[in-house]
């Protein structure tokens, strides 16, 4: 594998992030809605409350009081897995074909990665918090804030180890041409 | 990708920027430098004087590398982001005192603030891209625990950049130092314990054969004990004083009361404890038990991953996150059971029966859960035309546990002083009742009223 050959696939990987990462600080609720749905269906399946969208403050929750909205999209959690994975898969995959694929089958990954890691991470730090909110009133902005790094980045690291395993172990199985 | 490792980049993606800074800046303090006393006239010095030094240092070492031709070396990447992470992060600290608001607006560029983040993240993201490349080598072999840390060190890197360095680039408030200490801080928790749990992982399949040996010996607690613990802390049935720190009076991960939950840990826990005798029958009757609990096991499983990564930090922390640990645990151990008796049938009997069995046998307990849901519709649909448009030449026989507990779901739903968080709810189970039983609809009080005084001869306020 050269990988002086990669540099077109980063530098494409890399042009990506940054354009969406422009591309969030113009957005709004309305734009995010394809992160913000799922993930505000999926805590609501798992509490069994419903919320209301606002368009400008985005879904509200009546029973867990809370709101999801830009801020909570985990935009910026789903296009750091984009660039990990695209990274991973373009250092271990062969073929160019391949290496063009990746880039939207990571953004893909990613994106359900990121509904499941931002619904875990709004549920557990619902949970906590309402089990902490008499021990730690005053903490629960930094108790949130512990959750959220913890969470995302634990699965995170869990994600991108375990792709890279079985990237190495196909690899290793992969028949000699 | 070692090219981009050449030293002409650094003229791009640093001296070019600081240049064009520099004009930017220069514009900028011509326009206001008389409204400016002395103290930040000062700033301006110490700020440019620090930018102009590791520009010309950076520029030097370019030079320096082109005419020995040499790539850029590992320690640029550290020594950069030590000096530009820090200035950048002094800049946002000191930008009001540079710029002081007695300025009038119109006479500042609206984007100077992030002009300073902006020209240097290059800068930024190139020292750790070569870290990244450094890191990973092509050819090179490290130590096992060595590799293992550069596989968790980029993604923790690449988490560690977007939310440490490309902040910067915008204005960012007070609490931003808070918020970098709390991600340092849980990063180097985080870290340790991925060590720390290879290292068991490791120590533990060296014992192989002392854990198959003794096998009850982690299959009890894990199967049946920790759940029946778990469950019971849950309930507020052990430790009744620790029920939700909060003082509440709910499971703290969801309403588990229901004796089922009880009943099938202990039938779940057992059949995944029994051994694994060469009997065909017997084992085929084992692999059909395992099937059906399997769907318990996986639900919790559901329940209980999003708390992976914290359960991990509780058992070091507290001793508590075994409890959260086990059903992730006991999901392995069964699937690994599954497989075994699946590796062990598929010799005498053909795949695909088996498969079907299995898959029979896993949707056994959401059937049931089914139908016992359709039974609460059909008798609340009843229970309607009963009272409101009844058929006279009919006998209507209603049942009225199942009624009550449907009144009870609508009620509690209608209950604005609840102010527990999963009070009653089961955690997708609820939503599933609401949706099946209750077309996600309510009942108006009126009728709910009306039902209990003609059905339970009760009335409710």
């Amino acid at each position: 594998m050269q990988a002086s050959n990669n540099i077109p696939y980063y530098l494409t990987a890399a042009g990506l992030f940054i354009l969406l990462k422009f591309a969030f600080t113009v957005a709004d609720n309305n734009d995010l809605t394809f992160l913000l749905k799922p993930t505000d269906r999926l805590v609501g399946l798992m509490t069994g409350s419903y919320s209301v969208y606002l368009a400008d403050n985005g879904f509200y929750n009546d029973k867990l009081n809370i709101l999801i909205d830009k801020s909570c999209s985990g935009f910026n959690f789903w296009i750091l897995c984009f660039v990990t994975f695209t990274y991973l898969g373009i250092k271990h995959l062969d073929k160019a074909i391949h290496k063009i694929l990746i880039i939207p089958i990571a953004l893909f990954c990613a994106y359900l990665l990121t509904i499941f890691v931002n619904t875990s991470r709004i549920f557990v730090s619902v949970v906590v918090q309402n089990q902490t909110n008499i021990l730690f009133a005053n903490q629960q902005h930094l108790i949130h804030e512990a959750v959220g790094i913890i969470t995302n980045l634990s699965f995170l690291v869990l994600t991108y180890y375990i792709i890279e395993k079985i990237l190495i172990h196909r690899q290793q199985n992969a028949k000699p041409a | 990708m070692r090219n981009l490792l050449n030293p002409k980049w650094l003229f791009i993606i640093n001296t070019l920027p600081i240049v064009v800074l520099f004009v930017l800046f220069f514009g900028q303090f011509n326009i206001i430098k008389t409204l400016l006393d002395e103290n930040n006239i000062q700033l301006w010095k110490s700020f440019g004087l620090t930018l102009g030094i590791l520009g010309l240092l950076n520029f030097a070492y370019a030079v320096y590398l082109t005419f020995k031709k040499q790539n850029v070396s590992v320690w640029y990447g550290v020594f950069a982001l030590l000096c530009y992470i820090p200035f950048v992060y002094l800049y946002g600290y000191y930008f009001d005192k540079m710029i002081p608001f007695s300025i009038p607006q119109w006479m500042i560029s609206g984007n100077i603030f992030i002009y300073v983040g902006t020209f240097l993240m290059p800068t930024l993201a190139y020292s750790l891209f070569v870290l990244v490349t450094h890191f990973t080598p092509e050819t090179k072999e490290y130590k096992a625990w060595v590799n293992f840390l550069i596989a968790i060190g980029i993604p923790v890197a690449g988490y560690l950049f977007s939310q440490l360095i490309l902040p910067l680039w915008q204005p960012f408030n007070s609490e931003f130092s808070i918020h970098a200490i709390l991600i340092l801080i849980i990063v180097a928790t985080l870290v340790f314990i991925f060590f720390l749990v290879r290292g068991i992982l490791i120590l533990a399949s060296k014992k192989a054969t002392v854990w198959q040996k003794w096998q009850l010996a982690w299959k009890i607690p894990i199967a049946i004990i920790l759940p029946l613990i778990g469950l019971s802390l849950n309930n507020g049935h052990l430790f009744s004083g620790l029920r939700g720190f909060s003082g509440n009076n709910s499971g703290i991960f969801g309403d588990f009361d229901n004796f089922w939950f009880y009943i099938l840990a202990v039938v779940n826990g057992v059949l995944i404890c029994l051994p694994n005798f060469d009997n065909k029958i017997y084992r085929l009757l084992l692999f059909i038990g395992r099937s059906i609990t399997f769907a318990y096991t996986f639900y919790f499983f559901l329940v209980f991953l999003p708390f992976l990564p914290l359960s991990v930090v509780a058992l070091i922390a507290v001793g508590t996150g075994f409890l959260m640990l086990a059903p992730l645990l006991l999901f392995v151990i069964h699937t690994n059971e599954l497989s075994k008796d699946f590796e062990y049938l598929k010799t005498l009997f053909s795949k695909k029966l088996i498969f079907g069995i299995s898959l029979l046998g896993f949707f056994i307990i959401p059937a049931l859960i089914t139908a016992t849901y359709l039974k609460d519709k059909s008798v609340l649909n009843e229970t309607l035309v009963y009272l409101y448009s009844p058929d006279y030449s009919k006998k209507y026989d209603i049942d009225k546990t199942s009624l009550q507990k449907t009144l009870n779901v609508v009620k509690q739903h209608k209950d604005k002083n609840n102010d527990v968080l999963l009070g009653g709810q089961i955690p997708y189970l609820s939503s599933y009742y609401n949706w099946l039983v209750l077309d996600n609809l309510t009942l108006s009080d009126t009728k709910i009223n009306y039902i209990e005084k003609n059905i339970f001869r009760q009335y409710f306020y």
